[in-house]
């Protein structure tokens, strides 16, 4: 095999995968926790503070959407899909509680119910992308099951 | 000498085989296939080492045996990696790899036809490397000197062992098209074969 395809293979791996997701998730929650900071400020703030935090949101989105170029070159395995479920199911569940928290403690109700209708509806999508990806991969291992046993030898005719 | 019926015969017959044994090859590669579906690696390691020197034989009978040939393998490789996981049918593995193969091929073609004078350069390098076993390499001459449609058919039908509805599958063309290029590639090849002082026998 020549190195090319070996380079290939190896930015396949699993743990890569696993690693790029958490990049892209962990920018996504950071850029929706700055959000939720800036937008339930009591007071208004200096121009310096309002700049860094578009700037910190504006990584955490670059850093997401690279994750997302990244997934979509590349093929996507059934237990990639089913651990990349798993990591956004988790990954909104934090960030909705976060945000609720955050909105909540500072006492901007409107900010508080629209985080926590957005945080269900993204929970509800990570939840369907999960239930998706295990249904598929059950059914590839049905197939490899039927794959691996032995085809029954055809009967001679008597 | 040995004739070209000689060739064309061992052709088929020096890596081919029995009808069970290609079902034995499909299960495996089926198997493989679901196997890399499911992430795992060691399987697609495999799948990737088993099919990795036809598709470079392909190519190279396809554009020659130039720096381009390992390129359009690379491009072909990646394509068919991306794909794999939207294959429905593992058991159909081997003409949906070489569809695409084709498909990474014609691309390059097309690129090269549209530049003459550096398809001339790479086409003259790659006569000087000579095939190590005797059959291939007379049956690679005569490949490189036919076009394009006749050489594609014969490589499938004759090097990869494809089925004709596994060639008619991957040129996208009715099983009967598939024969009817068989027939005149083979005609040609021998003619070409006998120009250059093949014998019958």
């Amino acid at each position: 095999m020549t190195d090319h395809l070996d380079r290939l293979l190896s930015g396949m791996s699993l743990h890569r995968r696993i690693a790029q997701t958490c990049t892209g998730l962990a920018g996504a929650a950071g850029a929706a926790v700055v959000a939720t900071l800036w937008a339930t400020e009591p007071a208004g703030l200096p121009v310096r503070t309002q700049a860094a935090f578009a700037v910190l949101i504006m990584i955490g989105l670059g850093w997401a959407a690279w994750a997302g170029w990244v997934w979509s070159r590349g093929p996507v395995f059934a237990l990639d899909r089913v651990v990349a479920g798993w990591l956004g199911v988790v990954a909104c569940s934090i960030t909705a509680a976060g945000t609720v928290v955050i909105a909540a403690a500072r006492g901007k109700i409107g900010v508080t119910i629209a985080g926590a209708v957005v945080g269900i509806a993204l929970i509800a999508c990570a939840g369907r992308v999960l239930t998706r990806a295990r249904a598929h991969r059950a059914r590839l291992l049905r197939q490899r099951t039927e794959l691996e046993q032995p085809s029954p030898t055809p009967e001679e005719p008597r | 000498m040995r004739g070209f019926a000689n060739l064309m015969a061992r052709g088929r017959d020096c890596c081919e085989v029995t009808e069970d044994a290609v079902d034995m090859q499909a299960g495996t590669d089926a198997l493989l296939v679901v196997r890399a579906q499911l992430g795992e690696r060691p399987a697609l390691h495999e799948l990737v080492n088993r099919w990795h020197e036809p598709v470079s034989r392909y190519v190279r009978s396809m554009v020659g045996r130039s720096g381009a040939a390992q390129d359009v393998s690379q491009e072909a490789w990646a394509a068919a990696l991306r794909a794999l996981p939207r294959l429905e049918q593992p058991e159909r593995f081997r003409p949906w790899l070489f569809t695409i193969v084709r498909r990474a091929v014609l691309n390059h073609l097309r690129d090269r036809y549209a530049e003459p004078a550096a398809a001339e350069s790479t086409d003259a390098g790659s006569a000087d490397e000579v095939a190590a076993v005797l059959d291939r390499a007379q049956v690679a001459e005569g490949l490189a000197a036919m076009p394009a449609a006749e050489r594609d058919v014969l490589t499938l039908f004759y090097l990869q062992d494809l089925a004709l509805e596994e060639c008619a599958q991957v040129l996208a063309v009715p099983v009967g098209t598939v024969k009817s290029r068989l027939h005149r590639a083979r005609r040609m090849m021998r003619d070409q074969l006998v120009r250059k002082g093949y014998t019958h026998d």
